[in-house]
């Protein structure tokens, strides 16, 4: 019995020596990402003062009977694409900077076919007309910078990692629509349209989160990447047609494939 | 039970949004008094008013004024709820020019009535029972008047105003005020006799 134990002990220990054995990685430093996700931020819509109210109200209880209510609560998702430059500084540390293309999108809609809207008045007449809906979408160039931390040194095929980073986003367009339930109405785009504010033609965001990457470091890999929070700031333009809250969430994958193999991370773990 | 109860709810939903839109009470409340209605230029199709210690209001069930014009009189008529949802109609009579359709309604704009004048009389109509008040102190202002179109076509006429009146109930005074009214009047709630 003492022999056999003894014998365990040998083969555990031989079995702990070969596993502190080091090895040495190699991985080219420098990868090319191309990159797509959406970010979620609780938004409001300016409801311009031409619209007929349509919602009924008694006694602070909301009667809403789905009758004409103008939603003003728009689907806020900041669609983003893009490419970036990912560069493994030290075994557990990447930085990478790019340029980032995003773009949202809110609907001005009633919960019915149409919505009145005060296109002109006197002091003894008014003209409404009915609107199918309104909507505005508005496209940044941003120039975003991450920092990833990975949590092991050795290059598993799945890796997990924390990740911060902030982009500077810049307006490049603004498109406004309108939909009008009579098509001879549209005459009146340009004063519907007058109403509408502008977008902030700047804002920019810091995000923190966490990583998977899936894949050899040395090949083509790709990454999901989960945040919270993502805070947006931008100048709180009052007037503007979509009000962004500052707190939300994101979702993006990468696709990271290593270009210029000369330039290689060469680094010791212990396997 | 259940179901059947859903059923209903489902045909009483229906029917409210069946109803154009147009025509539809809108209570969006005062900032002042949630019980009461805004003041609004809209046509929302309410008005509200205190009555005593109480409510009188437009109701989305009750059609909330019709216009009669008879021998050169105008009977501009407020029918809706006051306390347990009884229903009550407050009208008021005053001569007017001559009126042939609602559209002619625009000469109220901005118009003032006296109403302890010997031509004008205010009547309520309660419980099956109609009372002609004495009033002492009131007025009916008719603040505007608009000519309402949907996509360039005239559609009705938009009554948007105030009302205070205090008078004699039961040999004691009574009073009901910060009336505010904003209406459409159409075709069907026009009539001239």
């Amino acid at each position: 019995m003492k022999k056999l134990l003894i014998c365990f002990f040998c083969v555990l220990f031989t079995i702990l020596i070969q596993a502190q054995e080091e090895k040495t990685l190699t991985m080219p430093r420098l990868r090319l990402g191309i990159e797509a996700g959406v970010n979620s931020l609780f938004s409001q819509i300016n409801k311009p003062e031409m619209i007929r109210e349509s919602r009924y109200y008694y006694y602070d209880h909301d009667y809403d009977f789905h009758c004409g209510f103008v939603y003003d609560y728009p689907n806020s998702a900041f669609y983003n694409f893009g490419l970036k430059l990912d560069y493994m500084l030290h075994k557990r540390i990447a930085m990478s900077i790019g340029l980032r293309f995003s773009f949202y999108k809110a609907t001005l809609a009633s919960d019915r076919d149409y919505f009145l809207w005060k296109v002109s008045e006197t002091e003894t007449s008014s003209n409404y007309i009915k609107i199918n809906n309104i909507s505005q979408t508005n496209y940044y160039l941003g120039i975003p910078l991450e920092t990833r931390f990975f949590l092991t040194e050795k290059d598993y095929i799945v890796r997990t990692y924390f990740i911060i980073g902030t982009s500077f986003n810049f307006l490049v367009a603004t498109d406004n629509k309108v939909a009008f339930h009579n098509p001879e109405m549209e005459k009146y785009n340009s004063n519907v349209l007058k109403h509408i504010g502008n977008p902030n033609s700047f804002y920019c965001s810091f995000y923190g989160g966490f990583g998977l990457k899936f894949g050899k470091a040395n090949y083509p890999f790709g990454n999901v990447e989960f945040f919270f929070p993502v805070l947006n700031f931008e100048k709180d333009n009052i007037d503007a047609f979509i009000r962004s809250d500052v707190l939300g969430f994101g979702i993006r994958t990468t696709l990271h494939i290593p270009v210029i193999r000369k330039h290689i991370l060469t680094y010791s773990v212990t396997d | 039970m259940r179901k059947i109860c859903l059923f209903f709810f489902i045909i009483i939903l229906l029917a409210s949004c069946t109803r154009e839109e147009l025509d539809r009470t809108i209570f969006i409340p005062d900032e002042d008094d949630r019980n009461l209605p805004a003041y609004t230029e809209w046509g929302y199709n309410t008005f509200g008013a205190e009555y005593e210690r109480d409510y009188f209001l437009a109701s989305d069930k009750i059609v909330p004024c019709k216009i009669l014009f008879k021998d050169n009189q105008l009977q501009f008529s407020l029918s809706g709820t006051i306390r347990d949802h009884k229903e009550m109609t407050l009208s008021f009579i005053f001569s007017s020019p001559q009126m042939e359709d609602f559209k002619d309604l625009l000469q109220l704009h901005n118009k003032e009535i006296d109403l302890t004048a010997n031509d004008c009389i205010v009547k309520i109509l309660r419980d099956g029972n109609e009372t002609i008040l004495h009033v002492f102190e009131g007025k009916l202002h008719f603040k505007r008047v608009q000519l309402l179109s949907i996509e360039d076509q005239v559609n009705r006429v938009i009554l948007s105003g105030i009302f205070d009146l205090t008078f004699m109930q039961n040999d004691f005074p009574a009073f009901i005020y910060k009336g505010r009214f904003d209406l459409g009047i159409t075709t069907k709630l026009f009539y001239v006799y």
